[in-house]
């Protein structure tokens, strides 16, 4: 094993051992040639510089060699006596002093050595770092680059004026402009209107109509986010544009079978109306009918009773007046108000309702209960759609307690004035509600009817909330279901107090 | 042409009340009136005498049907004539189903509810008349003796005298008189109309004492 390492250890000593040799022997050679006869040894103080040399490029092992070569060429070329290794007792003081000076030589040429080998070490590692961070930044730009270019929603990033610097794949196409045109542009000049607040939740930027090359109109979700300035770079924006036009075209739909089905429901409320006025003139003309036979039978009998007879006319004019009169109130009712909202008495909307479900309650065995608060104020509205939100939530409440055998069918409609103006609560006895967060209820198509479509609630939380109230249900403690809803007053002026807190806040 | 009988009304209008109150008067029927159900209950129901309801059927506390239905089941119902603003097809068929003598829309003709009144008092009186008769008959059977009873139930049940007297154990004459006891106490004409009574009375005939006597 030795045998094999040996050539390989004494091949990698041989160099620097060699420059030993050659530089003591270069040393030796000059000082030689110069000559012994030059009054200062030229031969010793070139063997110091044959050992820093060799210390120098070849280290320790080297520089000692260098130095016992160094000593014996001094001590055999020039010292006395020449050319003979004997050592004379005058002479050690100069032998002495030659070695020394020969091992600080090599001290300092090691040292320095040392340090030089260090920092080139230093050097390397300090360009190995480099070389990998590099990588890492080049990596790193990579992933960013194709996130940018790759991503699904459209990012651009532009001056914070809006001018566009960038524009990803996703934008390109969305907006069908390359990014060359779309440098020449700004994020203003693709708008195409004013810009509504999106969705309440994360990520629910301004929705912006924005026009494409082809003219199209792209509905867009925009959030922009600005990236300060710093000393290397001026302030940008950042740009996320994601498409929404199918979410909402998709709400749009939505919103117009909304209006279709409100339509409808108001249709199906008349059509119970309808019923509810036949039976309501029915009763007193059945009278004049039959009122009108008897007075006959009572004249054609012999003797005629005319006492009875005129006793019967004259109710044939009572119920006669009193059909005109529920046909008046009526008209009263359904007479339309006009699209400008005015003034109006809560109480009076509700007692105006009454007659057209007394019916419908008689025909149900449902007693009602009105509990009408006097002296509240008034609020703003249109009568004919406060009508519609009333009667579609008595119609709710008689439907609640339909089949309901329950002793006390009972329905009670209560105005109360609080939270800022009127709160009406129509309260009955019925089947109560379902066991779920009661706000559902109030969402478009959800239903616990059987032949329900789940709007009615729905158009009464948007007749409220156009009102400037809020609609909510409850389960009393007495059973059945509540549902309540508030209407803000008006001050003298006609305004709606709350608009007018809003504004001078 | 009077009808004797009373006419309860029942309605929550008092025009349409008042109005029948008057025609009803006019041909000389005894009138009672009432604005709901709880208003007849509480003040008495029915009266003795041969009558008929006119009665609507929307009625604030409890509808018409419904206490027509309750009547039925207290077995106390008597023939009604149903009065309404707008019934619809559904509401008529389950009115006379359970048994109503007409259905009729307001305003209707004054002989229409005249004659549904006639023969609503008609009918009632014949109920009457036949609940009577049956209280008779069963005085009359209750005055047989228990043996009697026995002899009337195969009598009826159309077994020959000889085949009685093996049944009970008795001579052949002893059944011929029980059984001339039997047609004159019932007031019997004939076996058949024995047997008619027998079934009036719900005398059950054994039909296992007919193949026993065969035998």
């Amino acid at each position: 094993m030795k045998a094999a390492e040996l050539p390989h250890v004494v091949g990698a000593a041989l160099p620097r051992y060699g420059v030993a040799i050659g530089c003591v022997g270069l040393a030796l050679a000059f000082g030689y040639l110069l000559g012994p006869d030059v009054e200062i040894k030229l031969g010793p103080l070139l063997m110091i510089a044959a050992v820093v040399l060799t210390a120098w490029f070849s280290g320790l092992g080297p520089g000692l060699m260098a130095v016992i070569l160094s000593t014996l060429a001094v001590e055999y070329f020039w010292t006395e006596p020449i050319y003979s290794f004997v050592i004379v007792r005058n002479e050690l003081p100069l032998m002495i002093s030659f070695i020394l000076c020969g091992l600080v030589g090599l001290a300092l040429s090691l040292q320095r050595r040392k340090q030089e080998q260090m920092s080139a070490e230093n050097q390397a590692t300090l360009e190995r770092r480099v070389a990998e961070r590099t990588v890492q930044l080049k990596i790193s730009e990579e992933r960013w680059r194709n996130l940018f270019e790759t991503s699904s929603v459209g990012i651009a990033l532009t001056e914070p004026g809006g001018k566009f610097l960038r524009a990803n794949q996703a934008l390109q196409s969305m907006l069908g402009y390359d990014e060359a045109s779309l440098r020449l542009m700004s994020l203003s000049d693709l708008m195409a209107g004013e810009g509504v607040a999106g969705p309440q939740e994360p990520g629910g930027g301004l929705e912006v109509p924005l026009r494409s090359a082809d003219g199209r109109i792209v509905w867009v979700s925009l959030s922009v986010s600005v990236i300060p300035a710093s000393d290397r770079s001026p302030a940008l924006a950042s740009a996320v544009i994601a498409d929404i036009s199918a979410r909402r075209s998709a709400i749009e739909d939505w919103r117009r079978g909304q209006a279709e089905v409100a339509k409808a429901t108001r249709l199906t409320t008349m059509g119970v109306l309808a019923a509810s006025i036949a039976h309501e003139v029915n009763q007193p003309l059945s009278g004049v009918v039959t009122n009108g036979q008897a007075a006959d039978r009572w004249l054609r009998a012999s003797p005629p009773d005319v006492a009875e007879a005129r006793a019967a006319l004259s109710r044939i004019v009572r119920d006669g007046n009193r059909a005109a009169e529920i046909i008046r109130s009526i008209r009263n009712i359904l007479d339309p108000v006009g699209d400008e909202p005015k003034p109006l008495s809560v109480n009076k909307v509700i007692e105006r309702l009454v007659p057209l479900v007394e019916n419908e309650l008689a025909a149900q065995s449902i007693g009602l209960t009105l509990d009408l608060a006097p002296d509240l104020p008034k609020i703003v509205g249109d009568a004919v759609q406060l009508q519609q939100l009333v009667l579609n939530l008595v119609l709710n409440a008689i439907d609640a307690m339909r089949g309901e055998h329950a002793a006390d069918r009972r329905l009670i409609v209560r105005t109360r004035p609080g939270e800022g103006g009127v709160v009406v609560s129509i309260e009955d006895r019925g089947s109560g509600l379902p066991d779920i967060d009661h706000d559902r209820l109030f969402e478009p198509f959800y239903t616990t009817k059987a032949e329900g479509m789940g709007v009615g609630l729905a158009i009464c939380r948007t007749v409220v909330e156009s009102h400037g109230g809020r609609i909510w249900a409850e389960s009393p403690a007495s059973g059945g279901a509540r549902f309540a809803f508030t209407l803000p007053a008006v001050d003298q002026g006609g305004t709606l107090a709350a608009e007018k807190e809003s504004k001078t806040s | 042409m009077t009808t004797a009988g009373t006419i309860l009304v029942v309605d929550d209008d008092a025009a349409v009340r008042e109005a029948l109150h008057s025609l009803l008067r006019s041909v000389g029927f005894a009138v009672e009136l009432y604005g709901s159900v709880p208003e007849f209950v509480a003040r008495g129901g029915l009266p003795d005498t041969p009558c008929c309801m006119v009665l609507d059927i929307r009625l604030p506390g409890m509808s018409g049907l419904d206490f027509q239905n309750e009547l039925t089941r207290q077995k106390v119902a008597p023939p009604i004539i149903f009065i309404t603003g707008h019934g619809d097809i559904p509401m008529s068929v389950r009115a006379m189903k359970a048994g109503a003598i007409e259905f009729l829309t307001k305003p209707f003709r004054d002989q229409d509810l005249l004659d549904a009144i006639h023969a609503g008092l008609e009918v009632d009186r014949k109920r009457r008349e036949e609940s009577r008769d049956l209280a008779d008959l069963q005085t009359r059977y209750a005055a047989l003796s228990g043996r009697e009873q026995e002899v009337m139930a195969q009598v009826v049940t159309g077994l020959m005298n000889k085949q009685i007297a093996v049944n009970l154990g008795i001579a052949e004459i002893t059944v011929k008189v029980h059984r001339g006891q039997v047609m004159r106490k019932m007031n019997a004409q004939s076996v058949v109309d024995l047997a008619r009574m027998a079934d009036r009375l719900g005398i059950e005939r054994d039909p296992q004492l007919t193949r026993a006597s065969v035998r």
